[in-house]
């Protein structure tokens, strides 16, 4: 039987039970610029055999943005997969605070999961704190998970300035191609191209 | 594809069969009764003959200890019965220097044990501890000569009363957690190494744990003080016989590793699975300074313990790698605690563990950098094998960056042996057994490549799945 896609685009998250039929791959999809305090968590449910959850987070966080969520992901039931990936640009006084559960339980056999949190820091005062955890409780499954931190790379920087390219926008460029990686990985073209020219126009406010 | 039936069985019977569960029957000088009290406490440090400032901070360690709740995360530890416990068990009148002086039975144990054997090969200096006493230590005469302090806890704060009270206490206050709290009201033995400056000793120094009474808690306290540009590696093995009831084992030990000192800690802990080890090991790394933390986690019922390494001062460097095994009712939480409080510092965490038969293996760590902290540079692996589909895998790894110019990254997995990966192995003419136990040797190798060989070989053992049927 073939698989659905599904899509949502948030700007936004919120506390929710999200659950992914049989035969069914949603691409949820947050594309986030205003902060906000209190925890957020995202319980996403794979309930039927060959479900598939992709979660992927962009997050430009300026100023003193907070932004603090969760995501947990659920496998009970075997063949079902999940990839989560969260890519944050970090500028100012900004923070991220995210952890990120795979929950698979003893039935869900033959599960793929995988979690990534790459943060970019471009501020000496921005903060992340990430929390990828893994609970896991049958064999025969690949779970896995990286995070990685690091600023903007100075070789790159100095590539780009010897071409006639000033920082900033050397600086942008860069940050696009950071984000430009997993927004290949939404199955809709349009929504694709919708997301990078929103990423272009709020780093362009940022001047 | 599961792992072979007959590996199983193989991994189980040598996994399982716990050559160190014998007993011996041994007269104790004095146990104290069961229950932890005001007046244990009282009697520990008047047996110890200890200045009036230890039995306050006894005291008061155990007011810490009675409001501290226990811990709520981590492993289960509703089984521990705090009054039923004997918190002091001294086996013979005070420590040796010469093994012949060692009561019969006692000396029986520890040649069983291979020590001191181990000794005679390869050690620079052994110490080893039966109960709560640590009954006989030895350092060669050379390093003795050079200023090499390798004592049992109790015996340095009586000879170095001033080199000791500046350091103890200070890496690990008694506020901590609850059970540094507990080992700071009851601890007894352990090991007080100091290395003088610009000395390095080659061969490692040893000791040895032994828990042998029911019902017992073991609370040793070791502090080891690397002085500037000096090296030193300490080895510990720990065993206990299996009982029905359940033990304690609540360690501290605290290092301080001064600038351009290097100091390397393995432990090789292989409790019997009626123990609760529950121990707070914590570095302190200054200028250019290196320590290494090598833990390999065996036996015992649960095991919380997460060696840290506090980077203090530039260019401190630090480095945990960890191996557990946690079979059948077993639950081994480890992990790792790097802080990076200077600028320039790096760090390593390598985890991996391997669970088989219902057991529960869980990496729990964190790595911070503090704001200001520019060019800190940290990379986390951890890596789980489940053995069988009852098993569980853990992975509960921090990560809190304050700074910007940093390196960071964290990865993980967890996997089973592979069907491609057996089939890869037997297409080269390896058996379904020889091809798993290849798998399984080969996923453990790089941390058992680090033991000092003796160790390694123990290790080994332990895993030698090849001799298909005739291990055991």
């Amino acid at each position: 039987m073939s698989t659905k896609d599904q899509v949502t685009v948030v700007h936004t998250l919120k506390t929710a039970d999200i659950h992914v039929p049989a035969n069914t791959r949603l691409t949820y999809v947050a594309l986030l610029q205003e902060g906000w305090e209190e925890k957020q968590t995202l319980n996403f449910y794979c309930d039927g055999e060959n479900s598939e959850v992709n979660f992927l987070a962009f997050i430009l966080a300026k100023d003193e943005q907070i932004f603090h969520f969760e995501t947990i992901s659920n496998h009970t039931v075997p063949h079902t997969n999940a990839y989560y990936t969260i890519r944050a640009a970090m500028f100012d006084k900004s923070r991220v605070d995210y952890r990120g559960q795979l929950n698979i339980k003893p039935k869900a056999q033959q599960t793929d999961s995988y979690l990534a949190h790459h943060s970019l820091m471009l501020s000496k005062d921005a903060k992340v704190n990430t929390v990828p955890c893994l609970e896991i409780e049958a064999d025969d499954v690949k779970a896995g998970h990286a995070a990685t931190i690091g600023k903007v790379d100075e070789d790159m920087l100095f590539y780009l300035a010897t071409r006639g390219i000033a920082e900033k926008e050397a600086q942008h460029m860069l940050i696009q191609g950071f984000m430009e990686t997993d927004l290949k990985k939404i199955p809709n073209e349009e929504i694709q191209q919708q997301l990078a020219k929103e990423i272009e126009l709020c780093l362009n406010r940022k001047q | 594809m599961a792992v072979p039936t007959q590996t199983q069985d193989i991994i189980s019977k040598t996994l399982d069969d716990y050559k160190f569960g014998f007993k011996t029957d041994n007269k104790a000088v004095f146990k104290s009764p069961k229950g932890l009290t005001i007046e244990t406490v009282k009697d520990i440090s008047r047996r110890k003959n200890e200045p009036a400032w230890m039995l306050e901070y006894r005291l008061k360690a155990l007011e810490i200890f009675r409001q501290k709740p226990m811990p709520e995360w981590g492993g289960d530890l509703s089984g521990i019965d705090f009054e039923n416990i004997h918190y002091y068990l001294q086996p013979q009148d005070k420590a040796k220097t010469d093994w012949n002086d060692v009561p019969q039975g006692i000396k029986d144990t520890f040649e069983k044990l291979g020590i001191p054997e181990a000794e005679r090969k390869f050690l620079a200096g052994t110490g080893a501890q039966f109960e709560s006493e640590v009954i006989y230590h030895s350092l060669h005469k050379e390093l003795a000569d050079k200023g090499v302090i390798f004592e049992s806890t109790d015996i340095a704060l009586q000879k170095y009363p001033e080199l000791f009270r500046e350091h103890f206490g200070k890496v690990i206050p008694a506020n901590d957690n609850k059970f540094s709290a507990l080992n700071s009201a009851v601890w007894s033995g352990g090991s007080f190494i100091y290395i003088p400056k610009g000395v390095h000793i080659n061969l490692p120094l040893q000791a040895y744990f032994r828990i042998n009474a029911e019902n017992m808690g073991q609370f040793e306290r070791t502090l080891i003080i690397a002085d500037e540009d000096s090296s030193v590696h300490y080895v510990e093995g720990c065993t206990a016989p299996t009982y029905s009831t359940d033990s304690l084992h609540s360690a501290v030990v605290e290092i301080i590793v001064k600038k351009g000192a290097r100091v390397q800690y393995t432990t090789l802990q292989n409790w019997s699975q009626n123990v609760y080890n529950l121990v707070t090991k914590r570095a302190h790394a200054f200028k250019n300074a290196e320590m290494f933390w090598l833990d390999c986690n065996i036996g015992s019922k649960l095991t919380m313990k997460y060696p840290a390494v506090f980077l203090m001062e530039e260019g401190a460097k630090g480095e945990v790698q960890s191996l557990a095994f946690s079979g059948q009712g077993q639950h081994q939480d480890a992990g790792a605690k790097i802080f990076h409080m200077a600028p320039n510092t790096t760090s390593k965490i390598v985890s991996k563990s391997i669970s088989k038969a219902g057991g529960r293996g869980t990496y729990r760590g964190i790595v911070k950098v503090n704001k200001g902290c520019h060019g800190s540079k940290s990379h986390v692996a951890c890596d789980a094998l489940l053995l069988d589909e009852t098993s569980r895998s853990d992975t509960y790894p921090t990560m809190k960056i304050e700074e910007e110019d940093v390196s960071i990254a964290h990865e993980a997995t967890v996997s089973k042996i592979g069907a491609e990966q057996l089939f890869y192995l037997q297409s080269r003419g390896l058996s379904e057994e020889e091809a798993a136990s290849t798998i399984v040797n080969g996923f453990a190798n790089p941390i058992i490549k680090q033991l000092p060989m003796e160790y390694a070989l123990e290790l080994n053992r332990l895993l030698e799945l090849e001799m298909t049927g005739s291990v055991g």
